[in-house]
């Protein structure tokens, strides 16, 4: 990890806070949101830099940045000869690219089993509309099944968005 | 706001669709966590997509956390502006409702607060600018205009995710 000059290191400080204040860091926990910035700004760091930099817990830190590797957020660079391995986020529009992708392969792996659930509420309404929950619990699938439609159209322009970034980065 | 007093049951759902509640709660929480979002947070915002209004202890009776926390994470929803807070008729019990209108908001406040954080990136780029030479200088100047490029990508996303949510 380079050392930052103290002046740098400064402006990296604020810019971290102002991120962690910012709608960036909404619905995110502040230490996973902490570590993502601090790989936005550090691109390359091991788990112990990362412990230097913010002073969470190696347990917490590790949770973390293992989430992010399955996540495809960050990738394994290099591992030292004493084992220690130091991550990358090596481009910032390719976090944010396989973070969506996540997010939508995420949602569409659940249709199968919510199509199941309205295939029976529609085929069992007479018994099923007996017991409470019904019309809630219909309401909510539906309204997930018409998402997945805008999800795959999205899918679809991501893979478009996808080929051209891939094209920027190997240019 | 005050509307009617809510059936004190209403929120327990039976056989079958007490499963089916926890398939949608189960997919949501997963949604939830690929967007790196607080575990606790994203079961209670599960429970209310579905049910649509919830006071504290129907949340208690649904997720078992203690009312302290439902408390603290539904201050952050409302502060957030996810969702509204409305008294029950003749009581002093209040119910939580998603805000239908939040997707449109949080579009709108991308357009608002996108261009705010780009411009303190840019900011802060000049600043650097000061320290040429520095350890660090480079890598920091790189990464943050790696960051404001990767904004235009995030609005155009941002628009369609809106999109899916507001139809």
């Amino acid at each position: 990890m380079i050392t930052f000059s103290p002046e740098i290191k400064k402006i990296e400080d604020e810019v971290i806070t102002h991120f962690l204040n910012s709608i960036l860091s909404e619905g995110r926990d502040v230490i996973t949101s902490t570590i993502l910035f601090y790989f936005i700004t550090r691109k390359d760091l091991t788990q112990r830099e990362l412990q230097k930099l913010t002073g969470f817990s190696a347990g917490k830190i590790s949770q973390e940045v293992n989430e992010f590797v399955r996540m495809n957020l960050i990738t394994i660079l290099s591992k030292s000869s004493t084992g220690e391995i130091t991550y990358s986020m090596e481009s910032i529009e390719s976090e944010i690219f396989n973070r969506g992708i996540n997010i939508i392969k995420s949602n569409l792996k659940w249709e199968p089993k919510l199509l199941e659930i309205i295939a029976d509420l529609n085929d069992n309404e007479e018994q099923l509309r007996k017991l409470n929950g019904y019309e809630k619990i219909k309401l909510n699938v539906e309204e997930q099944l018409l998402r997945f439609t805008g999800y795959k159209n999205l899918l679809k322009m991501w893979n478009v968005l996808e080929q051209k970034l891939e094209k920027k980065l190997n240019s | 706001m005050t509307v009617s007093r809510d059936s004190s049951k209403e929120h327990i759902f039976e056989g079958k669709l007490k499963e089916y509640e926890q398939v949608l709660v189960d997919f949501l929480v997963e949604s939830g966590r690929a967007k790196s979002a607080d575990f606790k947070l994203q079961k209670i915002l599960a429970y209310l997509s579905i049910h649509k209004r919830l006071t504290q202890k129907q949340f208690r009776d649904l997720t078992s956390y203690s009312i302290g926390t439902i408390s603290k994470k539904l201050r952050f929803f409302i502060d957030s502006g996810v969702i509204e807070k409305k008294r029950i008729e003749k009581s002093n019990e209040y119910f939580y409702q998603i805000d239908n209108l939040v997707y449109a908001r949080v579009g709108n406040l991308s357009h608002t607060e996108f261009p705010r954080i780009k411009e303190y990136i840019s900011m802060k780029l000049a600043e650097l600018e000061i320290h040429k030479g520095k350890p660090g200088h480079e890598l920091l100047t790189l990464r943050l205009n790696e960051m404001l490029q990767s904004f235009d990508f995030i609005t155009r996303i941002w628009s369609e995710i809106r999109g899916i949510f507001t139809r």
